[in-house]
């Protein structure tokens, strides 16, 4: 469920667009939580499984993807090999020790955030 | 599943080349994404070109670049509280090291001078660099940028100017001057027109205008090339015209003590005060005019570029220094000879007055050396000692 709720904040919505101020922010926690989850992804295989997560509701777009990706790769966070399939070369992303760490302090940090959100301002679930 | 050809392939590359993504790893990326793409979503036998047209203007908002160019604003964020550490501490060291120097200069302490080296180089070249790549990262608009990059650009200059004249470099004032040209007629116009457009800072631009007009008249009016030029250019005459006449009268000498069977022998200081004076002048002339080797002919005289502190050529010398010191004790052994050995009509070498005045103490010699009103002052000084060498040695031989 908790994870769910992370994935929505992201890029794209096709139910409902988000301000960017509200998504800013939330992309890396979601590739540090999908490469926590897949010992390696490729940047396609990324989108596309934010896609199958979310039954198509949010869309990654390359334009934030692959800066980000590259960012968490200059920082340490991942780490990453190559593969030739035919005459392209494809990368492939996984989590560096300092990676996993940072992946469970910012899911951490996401998740109290929202509670804290949710008392702010008073959102009560659904079916309560 | 639509199965790639190699063209294809190669096609999708250079395309992504062309619209301007430089970095490897991001064209390898885009490259993989797009065969995915095509791969998954094109059936065998349906227009490749048509489709690729279509998916690619889904991966930018205006155009392809700037995925790369959020990459390396994403790069450059993630290095932006390092930078702002190292640019706030290499500010205050180098503020710190500044001030350190002006004062160790004020009081003539040893060591100022490399704290004033320091202090500017780290400026220049740490300081300064990095608060233009700071606040360039925070403007958006590109004129801002390039104001901010004309701003810290002049005050490099106007730094690197100030090094070269501490280290007695040439081309010091044409640092100093195209520092204050470029921020009068580039920086200010463009800095202050945009400025008063917007309500914000349109006082804080007239302030700094102003200060600016200001801080730039201050310095070009401690310039002030031509009186300067124009004093200078008279004493070097005068000086060239001495200098002639010792060359000539040293020459004539020469020819005179080496007729007969029996040459006459110069006095046993004499080839050494020579040798002290003219490696003196020598060093001063190179400070003086910014030229090396030895004094041109007259009526050959350089562009001076140099505005002169006497006293500052010999802080910022210690070897001449070195051989002033050394000029005084081989004088004063000179002198002594001279009234030992009873040469008729000798004439001492002045001990007290001019260069020579207080020389066996560092800093009166400095002292002194500051009475001087230029540089070619102390170097007719020196032709001075050599010429009463030389009248010496006429009269010895005279007397012979």
């Amino acid at each position: 469920m908790y994870n769910r709720i992370m994935y929505v904040c992201v890029i794209k919505l096709k139910a409902m667009l988000f301000s960017s101020e509200l998504i800013k922010g939330t992309l890396k926690t979601i590739l540090l939580k999908l490469l926590a989850d897949n010992k390696r992804m490729y940047g396609y295989e990324i989108t596309q499984r934010v896609k199958d997560l979310t039954g198509d509701r949010i869309q990654l777009t390359e334009g934030a993807l692959y800066p980000t990706l590259h960012a968490m790769e200059a920082e340490g966070l991942l780490t990453t090999e190559t593969e030739y399939i035919g005459k392209r070369v494809r990368k492939y992303y996984s989590l560096s020790k300092e990676g996993k760490s940072k992946s469970k302090e910012k899911i951490s940090e996401f998740s109290e955030f929202l509670d804290t959100m949710k008392v702010l301002l008073d959102i009560r679930p659904k079916n309560a | 599943m639509y199965c790639l050809s190699e063209q294809q392939i190669d096609f999708i590359l250079n395309d992504i080349r062309a619209r301007g993504v430089e970095m490897e790893d991001l064209q390898s990326n885009l490259l993989d994404h797009i065969c995915c793409l095509v791969e998954e979503n094109l059936k065998e036998g349906e227009d490749f070109e048509s489709f690729y047209r279509q998916t690619i203007p889904l991966f930018y908002k205006k155009e392809l670049w700037e995925l790369e160019e959020e990459t390396i604003t994403l790069l450059i964020f993630k290095n932006y509280p390092v930078m702002k550490k190292a640019m706030i501490r290499s500010g205050i060291i180098s503020a710190s090291l500044l001030s350190l120097g002006i004062i160790g200069k004020f009081l003539r302490l040893p060591g100022s001078s490399p704290c004033l080296v320091l202090g500017i180089v780290l400026m220049s070249f740490v300081f300064l660099p990095l608060l233009f790549t700071l606040k360039a990262r925070e403007q958006k608009n590109v004129k801002d940028k390039v104001i901010i990059g004309l701003g810290v650009f002049a005050a490099s200059l106007m730094c690197l100017s100030v090094l070269f004249k501490i280290m007695l470099w040439p081309y010091a004032m044409v640092l100093g001057l195209s520092s204050v040209f470029i921020l009068l007629v580039l920086f200010l116009p463009i800095y202050f027109v945009n400025g008063i457009r917007n309500p914000d800072t349109k006082v804080n631009s007239i302030v700094t205008s102003i200060l600016l007009i200001g801080g730039c008249g201050l310095f070009l009016s401690l310039v002030s090339v031509k009186r300067l030029q124009g004093t200078l250019v008279n004493e070097l005459s005068i000086y060239t015209t001495g200098e002639q006449i010792l060359k000539t009268e040293q020459g004539q000498l020469a020819v005179l003590t080496s007729r007969g069977s029996k040459p006459l022998q110069a006095m046993p200081e004499t080839e050494h005060i020579n040798k002290l004076c003219e490696a003196l002048k020598s060093s001063m002339f190179e400070y003086a005019t910014g030229h090396a080797g030895s004094v041109p002919a007259f009526g050959n005289i350089p562009d001076l570029h140099q505005d002169f502190n006497p006293g500052d050529f010999l802080i910022g010398n210690p070897k001449a220094m070195d051989q002033l010191e050394e000029l005084e004790r081989v004088v004063l052994d000179y002198n002594k000879r001279g009234k030992d050995q009873m040469v008729s009509g000798f004439i001492s070498v002045a001990e007290d007055s001019g260069i020579l005045a207080h020389a066996n103490a560092r800093r009166s010699a400095k002292a002194r050396f500051d009475y001087y009103s230029s540089v070619l002052v102390a170097m007719n000084n020196l032709t001075q000692v050599e010429m009463t060498i030389l009248q010496n040695e006429e009269r010895r031989l005279i007397s012979n």
